[in-house]
């Protein structure tokens, strides 16, 4: 299913999907979803609208009944009706008639692009756990030589962290998101993040962290600014995994919005980023990455292949646009164990990392070194999509555009 | 298994037990020492004599049996796999109680929701503290124990899906970790144990065990360990109940809808808590206030 939250809108027809699992309890419900093995909380609120997504009606209706119903105006609940939906959507709770859905394009620099403080309280919330479990200890960084609209530090499992923005308003949104985490006094200055709220709305890693991922600044393009937040939080969480030696304990695949998803090797995402930014002009880019949290993840960073599929499967429910469907056979493919006349080939780094060229200029695809893993490309659909290597920017950009 | 009625089974100290319902036998060979202080620390479960008959019920017990061998490491064998080694009998003993636990929560009892939770009771009254591992589960019920409470558990409670009530009790042995052993004296480990090891306690040094079946399930709390806390009970909407609850339900996913509709009728029917801990006086007067 599709995800992207602009296909949320107002004249959409959605209902919930008919597989969940639903709890109402005490005016407020809990989703099981099956799929994903996720329980949801609905508030009273949600679950109000919940109630009313019964696909035949379009949410600009639905909101009309319950301003009426409260006597309040029906803007403002149009607009959290919105919101709501979305995540919703997000967490791919509901379905929709999609054709009927024109996403409207949004305009970059009207107020519009800044979102509800409730969905900053979520991301917030999002921060907490995501973080309940790790020691603050120390404050680190400063970002007084930064200046470029505002400027802040925080300070997360101990490592301070600079962060900018393009101006004060984008600057507010992201100290909400990180109150508790703000701090004031600190000097030096080392990783620091920047993100820019109005005009082409994009999050970059500075310019000495950036060092890490062989120059790359740019990581998150989004027209939304919840995207990018989203985005600007996630990079937090990289910058917190990043150990003593410098190296990101995390593994991560990008994936290109626009209506097309492009599945990067973990260890050349990054390289990748800069180059297709370059190229890509103005285009939705999201760059995914998974934390190395468990003790049982760590033996898989230095398998690429086991990466790739363990990414896949954490990051289903997040990505913007997967374009799932296309990618299964090529997955299924990757972690084959035995070729068509039955012999056993392995699964794991040695194949991955020995796929490094295009085979099409048209239609990406893959290349194996050893004629013998020919007969297993064969069986790949040619539109499904995998780039494993680094010399695939012009091929990848046109495939994207 | 080292031993079966074809080998002349039982050997000499084979014990059975019983522990929510599932049977198994312990033996301790080699290591005469080793053997009293387990055979110690079980004695709180059920004792099972059929677990080592031949009729029908003693088909489903798992035989366990460790083999301390010379210079000091350890086997541990039970019926699937070979006997696996230990560097320690320490160690061995450790992993005997994984496997008993694991024996007791993978499946589930038919018709229960296993919860992740430790319990205790007073003068018929059950409380149920619900947490993920490391939440101090442990630490608390063992003060509670220390206060005249009767033991059930420090980790499983199974509950009856129709009548929410507990039908077993699990009074496993403790296990202390050693941030808790200053907390405890009089239940420490000698000064030789490692301090990288939990130390576990017969549950009836620890305090009095629980007749079963148990009383009313009356109070669940939501306990963490927080310091600086105020250890002021919150309460939470049912909505989030469930979910904390969901949290520490052992294999809530192989029945999600059935177990989600006990979790919710749980969380209309019982008080349900969230518990900053930081002073244990300060916890058991909490639950001392609660159950009233």
């Amino acid at each position: 299913m599709v995800t992207t939250s602009e296909q949320v809108h107002a004249a959409g027809l959605y209902h919930p999907r008919d597989d969940l699992v639903l709890l109402p309890i005490d005016g407020e419900a809990v989703v099981y979803d099956p799929v994903t093995q996720q329980l949801h909380r609905l508030n009273p609120q949600s679950w109000l609208v919940w109630q009313l997504l019964d696909g035949a009606h379009d949410l600009a209706t639905t909101a009309r009944e319950i301003a009426e119903g409260l006597g309040v105006a029906n803007d403002t609940v149009v607009d959290d009706v919105v919101v709501l939906v979305r995540k919703l959507w997000s967490n791919q709770l509901i379905e929709g008639s999609l054709q009927e859905v024109v996403p409207e394009p949004r305009a970059h620099d009207s107020d519009e692009d800044l979102e509800s403080p409730d969905e900053v309280d979520d991301l917030s919330r999002h921060l907490d756990d995501y973080w309940s479990w790790m020691p603050i200890t120390a404050c680190v960084e400063s970002v007084t030589r930064l200046g470029w609209g505002a400027t802040d530090a925080i300070q997360v499992a101990g490592r301070g962290i600079g962060i900018r923005a393009n101006d004060a308003q984008t600057m507010e949104q992201v100290r909400q998101l990180f109150q508790q985490y703000l701090v004031t006094d600190s000097e030096g200055a080392l990783p620091n993040l920047s993100i820019r709220g109005s005009g082409p709305m994009e999050v970059g890693m500075g310019r000495e962290f950036a060092r890490l991922y062989a120059e790359c600044t740019l990581v998150s393009r989004s027209h939304a600014l919840q995207d990018v937040l989203a985005a600007l939080v996630r990079e937090v969480e990289v910058l917190t995994a990043v150990r003593d030696n410098n190296q990101p304990r995390l593994v991560g695949s990008a994936f290109l919005v626009k209506g097309k998803g492009v599945v990067l090797a973990p260890t050349i995402a990054w390289k990748m980023l800069a180059p297709l930014e370059r190229r890509l002009g103005d285009a939705d880019i999201q760059l995914f990455a998974r934390l190395v949290t468990f003790k049982a993840d760590s033996g898989t960073v230095e398998r690429p292949a086991t990466e790739l599929r363990l990414d896949w499967e954490v990051l289903g429910d997040r990505c913007v646009d997967l374009q799932k469907s296309e990618l299964q056979p090529l997955l299924g493919w990757l972690f084959h164990t035995g070729d068509p006349t039955g012999r056993d080939i392995p699964a794991g780094a040695a194949m991955l990392s020995g796929l490094t060229q295009v085979a099409n200029r048209t239609e990406i695809g893959i290349e194996p070194t050893t004629a013998e893993l020919l007969p297993l490309i064969e069986r790949v659909p040619r539109q499904s999509m995998a780039v494993v290597g680094d010399t695939l920017i012009d091929q990848l950009a046109e495939f994207a555009l | 298994m080292t031993g079966d009625s074809a080998l002349g089974f039982p050997e000499r100290g084979r014990q059975a037990y019983a522990a929510m319902g599932r049977p198994f036998s312990v033996a301790i060979l080699g290591d005469s020492d080793l053997a009293l202080r387990a055979h110690r620390l079980l004695r709180s479960l059920t004792p099972d004599p059929s677990a080592m008959s031949n009729d029908s019920a003693a088909g489903d017990a798992v035989h366990f049996t460790i083999t301390v061998l010379p210079g000091g490491t350890a086997t541990l064998e039970a019926e699937v796999g070979g006997p696996v080694e230990f560097p320690t009998s320490e160690s061995a003993l450790a992993r005997l109680f994984w496997r008993i636990n694991q024996l007791v929560i993978n499946p589930p009892p038919a018709g229960h929701v296993l919860l992740h939770a430790a319990a205790a009771s007073k003068e018929g009254d059950v409380v149920a503290l619900a947490a993920p591992m490391e939440s101090g589960k442990t630490t608390a019920v063992t003060a509670l124990l220390g206060r005249g409470y009767q033991y059930i558990t420090d980790e499983a409670v199974a509950l009856n899906r129709e009548t929410l009530s507990l039908t077993w009790i699990y009074p496993k042995p403790l296990g202390l970790d050693p941030g808790s052993w200053p907390l405890f004296r009089h239940l420490a480990p000698p000064e030789n144990h490692a301090e990288d090891h939990s130390w576990h306690v017969a549950a009836d040094e620890a305090g009095a065990i629980s007749p079963e079946p148990p009383g009313q399930l009356r109070l669940v709390l939501l306990p963490h360990y927080e310091a600086g806390a105020d250890t002021v009970p919150r309460p939470v909407s049912p909505a989030q109940a469930v979910l904390r609850l969901a949290d520490s339900t052992f294999c809530f996913h192989d029945e999600p809808a059935a177990n989600l509709t006990t979790l919710g009728r749980l969380a209309s029917t019982i008080p349900i808590f969230d518990l900053a801990v930081d002073d244990l006086d300060r916890f058991c007067g909490v639950v001392d206030d609660l159950l009233g």
